[in-house]
Formats: structure tokens, sequence, C-alpha cells
């Protein structure tokens, strides 16, 4: 019985050891791990390599246009396995920041500019000027995109998908008014006389805006009236939050006398499918290609209704654009392959192929011409657009600017507080926050 | 008299109860209706509560975005298993806990204790890691490399919701209770520990067992975070990380989110309906609303 008893206790004092032995090993035997799979894989160049590919994936249409691309470039590298995880952006930054931390990083991602440039920003990702020999070369691609994924002048992410905000606005409103429907507004001043002569009062109510100014997170609303100012939000070579500046204070003073004008409905300037234009209660608005194709699918008879118009300016024109754009990590362990499949995407036939099955902009500056020629009333426009495509700033403070910003538009907008006052107090938040 | 004013009390608290309980109700109530609506209906700008055309075929077609059957086999799966191994476990522990003395018994009920403590998303990365480098899985090699480990796995999944101190801690509490005449009594008629557990502590344990089985159902049902890390493949997703696909760039599909999101709360409803007499006592000994 005694004897018994000693053997369960040396067989549990067994078990627990090499339970704990097992986890020290994992845990010891990352670097030596890591280093020899390094050395392997660049022998192993014709044996089978598995590429990680994170990507976004809130358009039913594009997930599935890489998932039959991949199948095209499995077909012409038959050593080469896909393993595809597609999530919404939110979703996408977690599993990034878990892979990424975990030593376990995808080889290609795609993602938001935004994401992208904090990545690089964390020396996560690989740079990609050695690479743009094989893509075609640098004057290939519209400057303005390479500009975008660029951060501390190398360049980390090719904008693949473009999304700019273009002026849409309805010509059967203006008609109502007397405006020539033909002749959006060019300039600040104009496109202010325009909100007010649009806009629809009862009983002291907006009933119908002249322009849709948001009430709530606009920042991506005011940060082109910045740049069309001659401002900048960031100095983006040193790091540095430049947005405390008279060009910028005047953007804002703009945007809030405009919005006190009650030339607006109440609206949050994040949710581009809830816009008062797109629910047919405001006259002009700054969104998406995607705002269009949603009015005119529950109402077709809205197509000939919608006029488009690129950026106002001042001293500089400026639309802002959202841009997804691919990049190869730094850890990958195939990086050729994952150039080869990058030199896939980034072809003129794919490009184009893009465009015709997604309506997806083309990024190349060869394929501009054909694009504005296939329809000149709405491409001229977003090609106009994308070139002078502004994004949330390209720092490693970025991804918070965002929140700051918001607070300091609605203190001005809906509030009280002065632009001075406002942006001032942006500036020392942000780089409180920037210094912890 | 006194009788009058406790009935105008008492009907003065049903009445206060009633409007607060159909208050928390009207979020369900409108996510209802909203899956009945067309999307256009819920994109003009005048709020309306009930469809003024009921598509019930938004429920046929919410299900039809990705392999739903699936999903609800992967989340009923992994939060039976888990109940179960969690009861066999938790109340094994929390009995050893409560009623065996042995050295360093308090500093290992602190040691759980503190896991309870720190929150899930600190640990989640040395978990992921630790999971997705255990040796001799996923295609890993003896040091943990090479694989994906338990990624995409069941067990990957199940794992960390079964290694949790809570269920020992509401376990260890419940059988503190007991008189120790009780454990004095089975040892004079020669039962060991493990016999008095199975005979006398688990007949009485039916309200812990209930309660944890209710709260680890819920949990593990409703989790995010911990299957959105560690899965990355579409068969392997539960049916909380297969919501979001309604929710697209184009805008978010408020018809067909409200349907899946029905669908997916209908188990969790029935087991409340069924078993909220277990909700509210786990709530009430824990404080926790899981």
């Amino acid at each position: 019985m005694k004897s018994g008893l000693k053997m369960s206790k040396v067989l549990s004092m067994l078990i627990v050891i090499t339970m704990l032995a097992s986890l020290v090993m994992t845990g010891c035997s990352k670097s030596t791990g890591e280093k020899d799979n390094s050395s392997k894989a660049e022998v192993q160049q014709d044996k089978k390599v598995t590429l990680t590919f994170f990507g976004l994936g809130q358009l039913k249409n594009e997930m599935e246009y890489f998932k039959s691309t991949i199948q095209k470039f499995k077909s012409q590298n038959p050593n080469v396995e896909f393993e595809e995880t597609y999530a919404n952006d939110a979703d996408l930054n977690t599993k990034m920041n878990v892979a990424f931390a975990g030593g376990s990083a995808p080889d290609i991602i795609y993602t938001s500019i935004s994401s992208t440039i904090s990545r690089a920003a964390n020396n996560q990702l690989e740079p990609l000027d050695g690479y743009m020999s094989q893509w075609g070369g640098k004057d290939k691609f519209l400057e303005r995109n390479l500009q975008l994924g660029t951060y501390k002048s190398k360049l980390y992410a090719i904008g693949l998908r473009a999304d700019p905000r273009v002026l849409l606005y309805r010509k059967d409103f203006f008609k109502e008014v007397g405006l020539d429907p033909e002749k959006p507004p060019k300039t600040w001043e104009e496109f202010a006389d325009y909100a007010v002569k649009l806009t629809k009062k009862e009983n002291g109510q907006v009933v119908r805006g002249g322009a849709d100014i948001p009430t709530t997170n606009g920042s991506l609303f005011l940060a082109p009236f910045i740049f069309q100012n001659g401002g900048k939000i960031a100095d983006e070579d040193n790091d540095k939050l430049t947005i405390n500046s008279p060009e910028a204070i005047e953007a804002l003073k703009y945007v809030a006398d405009l919005y006190k004008k009650g030339v607006s409905v109440v609206h949050d300037g994040n949710k581009l499918d809830e816009l008062p234009f797109v629910k047919g209660k405001s006259a002009m608005s700054f969104t998406n290609l995607n705002s269009y194709i949603t009015m005119t699918t529950n109402d077709p008879t809205l197509k000939d209704k919608i006029g488009f118009s690129a950026s106002l300016e001042r001293k500089s024109k400026a639309a802002q654009s959202g841009l997804i754009c691919l990049s190869i990590t730094k850890d990958s362990k195939y990086k050729k392959e994952a150039s080869n499949f990058l030199s896939l995407m980034l072809s003129d036939d794919e490009t184009w192929s893009r465009y015709q099955t997604m309506g997806v902009i083309p990024i190349k500056s060869s394929l501009q011409d054909k694009f504005i020629s296939d329809n000149p009333k709405v491409n001229q426009v977003l090609s106009d657009s994308v070139k002078v495509g502004i994004t949330r700033p390209r720092t490693s403070w970025g991804a918070v600017y965002m929140n700051y910003e918001k607070a300091a538009y609605e203190a001005v907008v809906v509030g009280n507080t002065s632009a001075e006052e406002s942006l001032a107090t942006l500036e020392k938040n942000l780089n409180k926050a920037i210094q912890k | 008299m006194k009788s009058t004013k406790k009935n105008k009390g008492y009907y003065l608290i049903s009445v206060i109860m009633l409007i607060s309980s159909v208050i928390m109700l009207i979020p369900l109530i409108m996510a209802f209706f909203t899956s009945l609506k067309p999307l256009s209906e819920i994109q003009t700008n005048a709020t309306t509560i009930l469809p003024k055309e009921w598509m019930w075929s938004n429920y046929a077609e919410a299900m039809k975005e990705g392999n739903w059957l699936r999903y609800m086999y992967n989340t009923a799966f992994v939060t039976t298993i888990t109940v179960v191994v969690s009861l066999v476990i938790n109340s094994m522990a929390g009995y050893a806990l409560a009623r065996i003395p042995f050295k360093g018994r308090e500093i290992l009920f602190f040691t759980a204790l503190l896991g309870m403590m720190i929150p899930p998303q600190v640990t989640m990365i040395p978990t992921f890691l630790m999971l997705k480098r255990m040796p001799l899985v996923g295609g890993n090699d003896i040091f943990g490399m090479g694989g994906s480990g338990l990624m995409n796995t069941y067990m990957g999944l199940i794992l960390p919701y079964i290694a949790g101190s809570f269920g020992v801690f509401l376990c260890r509490q419940f059988y503190i209770n007991f008189p120790d005449s009780l454990d004095d009594a089975a040892k004079i008629d020669g039962c060991s520990r493990i016999r008095a557990y199975f005979q006398i502590y688990i007949p009485l344990s039916k309200p812990v067992l209930a309660t944890l089985a209710v709260i680890k159902a819920s949990g593990t049902w409703s989790e995010y975070l911990w299957p959105l890390v560690i899965t990355n493949k579409d068969y392997m997703k539960t049916v909380q990380i297969a919501l979001p696909a309604f929710k697209q760039e184009t805008g978010t599909i408020w018809n067909l989110l409200m349907a899946a999101t029905i669908v997916t709360c209908l188990p969790l409803l029935i087991l409340f309906i069924f078993a909220q007499k277990y909700f509210i006592e786990g709530i009430v000994t824990t404080g926790i609303k899981g």
C-alpha cells in the first residue's frame, strides 16, 4: 500500500517535470529554431513554399478576386502554397499584432495605409525600393501612390486600391435653387455660398442640408481643407505634428463657421453609408464612389441626377483618399516568392482586370488614359482625386492622432472653443501622448 | 389597512419592474424587427419600428453568407466540451482546495485567484505562443517549431477556456461551506477522498454545477477575441467571428446582421429561459455577469 502510494507520487512528479520541461523547451527554442529555419529556406528554393497572406476581407468581390488570383499564381508557381486569412480592419490588426508578437508574422499583408505605416514605423516591414525593377520601375506607378506608401524615405507599401472622396452633388437640387448643375463649386467661397443657397429649412429645422458637414468624426472631412490651404498635419520625415499652424486654424474656422450657418443635417462623418446625402437629405457631400453606387442601386433614377467633381482648390488641391496597400513583412522567409506574387498583382493586366471586375481605380500611370477614356464623366474626377490624395498622418503616432483630432474638431464645430485654442490643446495633448 | 398598503407597494414595484423590463427588451425587439426589414427601409431617414415589408427570407439570406452550419457546429462543440471538462476538473480542484488539507493549499488557491485578476488580453500573446509552439502537434517538432501547433484546432479553442480558474474559485467557495463532520463520517465509513467526492459531494453539487455550466456556456458561446486570434481558417470560425462578415466596407448589411445575430443568440436565450435561476445564482454568488 505504502509502496504503491510512493510510486504514484513519483509518477506524478515525473509527469509534472516532463510538462514543465516541454514548456521550457518551447519557450527557449525561439532564436535557434528561427535562425535554422531561415537558413533552410535559402536552400529550399525549389521545395514547397507556403506563403502566408493576411488581407482585408471587407468586400466580398475583392476576397473572391484575391482567391482567384492566388490560384493563378499557384498554377504559375507549383511549388508555392498559400495560407490566406481575411478579416475586417480592426480584426485584421488584432490578428497581425498577435502574429508579429508571436513570431509568426505573415509574408504578405494587404491592409489600410495607416496600419501599414505604423508597422513600418515598428520595423515590421521590408523596404520595397529594391523590388521596383522587378515590378516595372517607379515611373510605372502614380507618383502620389508611391509617396503615400513611403515612410522616412523608404517605400514600404504599394497602394492597390485607392478610395478617394470626391464631391457628389444633386443636379436636381442645383436646378431648384437656380444654380447651374454643370458647374459645381471649385473654391471654398463657392462651396460655402452654394451650401447656404441649397439649404432648406422648415420651422428653423434643416430638412435638407446644403452640404454634409460632419457633427462628429470630422477629421477626414477637415484634413483636405487644411492641405488645400497650404497646411500640413505632420512633418512625416521627422515624425512631428504640425497641425497647429495658421493654415489649419483658418481651415478649421471655415468649416466651423459653415456648420454654424446651419447648412448641414446632424451626422457622423465616419458612417458614409448613413450620410444625409445618401439618404437624400442634402445637396452636396464629399464621399466615395460607394455612396453613388448605393444611391443608384436603391433608386436608379438618381443616375442622371448626381454630379461628380474633384476637390476644391485654394492654395493647392487635396482630396481625402483611403488606400489599401500590399507589403512584404521583414521577417518573411520567402521574400522572393512574395515579390513574385506582388509582381503578378501589380502587372498591367491584373490592374486592369481589377478595374473591370471590381471598379478599382488603376494605380499605374501607364493605365490612366485608358481608365479616363472608359468613363470620362466619373473617371476623370477619380483619377484627379487619386493624384492629389491625402491619407491619415503617415507617422509612428498616426493611429492615435484621430482620437485627439476628433475632440479638437468637435470642440470648435459644435462647441464654443476657438480654433486656435482647440488646435493648441490638440498639439499639447498629442505630444504628451507621443512622449509617453 | 396594512394589507392595502402592502398591495399598493407591490403593484407599484411591479409596474416599475415591468417598465424596466420592457426598456431592457427594446434593443432585442428592435433587432428582431430590423432583421425583417429590407435594407432600403433601414437606410431611409424615417425611423420605423414595424417593417413595412416583412422579409422572413432575410434569415435564409443571412445563413447563406458563409458556412453557418459549420460555424454553429464549431461553437456548439467547443462550448459543450468546455462545459463538460470544466465541470469535472473545476469541481475536483474546488473539492481538493476546500476539503483536503495539504501543504501549500492556500498558496495554490491564491495563485489561482491571481490568474482571475489578470485581464485575458494580457495573457493572450503568451497563450498564443504556447499553443502555437506546442511540441509534436500541428507539424511542430520536439522544440515546437516548423508547424502551426494548435492553431486552427478545437484543442486550441478549448484549452484556454478550461484552464481558467473562475470555476475552481466557484466550486471551492461552494464546498467550503460543508461541515467537517461530513468528511469525518465518510472517513469512519472507510470512504477514500475520491469516493467521498463522487458519492457524497457530487450528488450535493447540483446548484454549483448548474451555475458553473450556465456561466461557462454563455461565456464560451459569446467569446470573440480568442477565436479571432487562434483561428485563420473559415472552417474553424465560431458564430461570433462570423458575424462581422456583414459589416462591409460599402456599409453594414443591417438586416442580415440582425438576422444572424438573432440566430446566434437563440441558443443562449433558450438556455437562459430554462436555467435563469442558475444565471442569477451565479451573478449573486460571484458578482460576475460573465
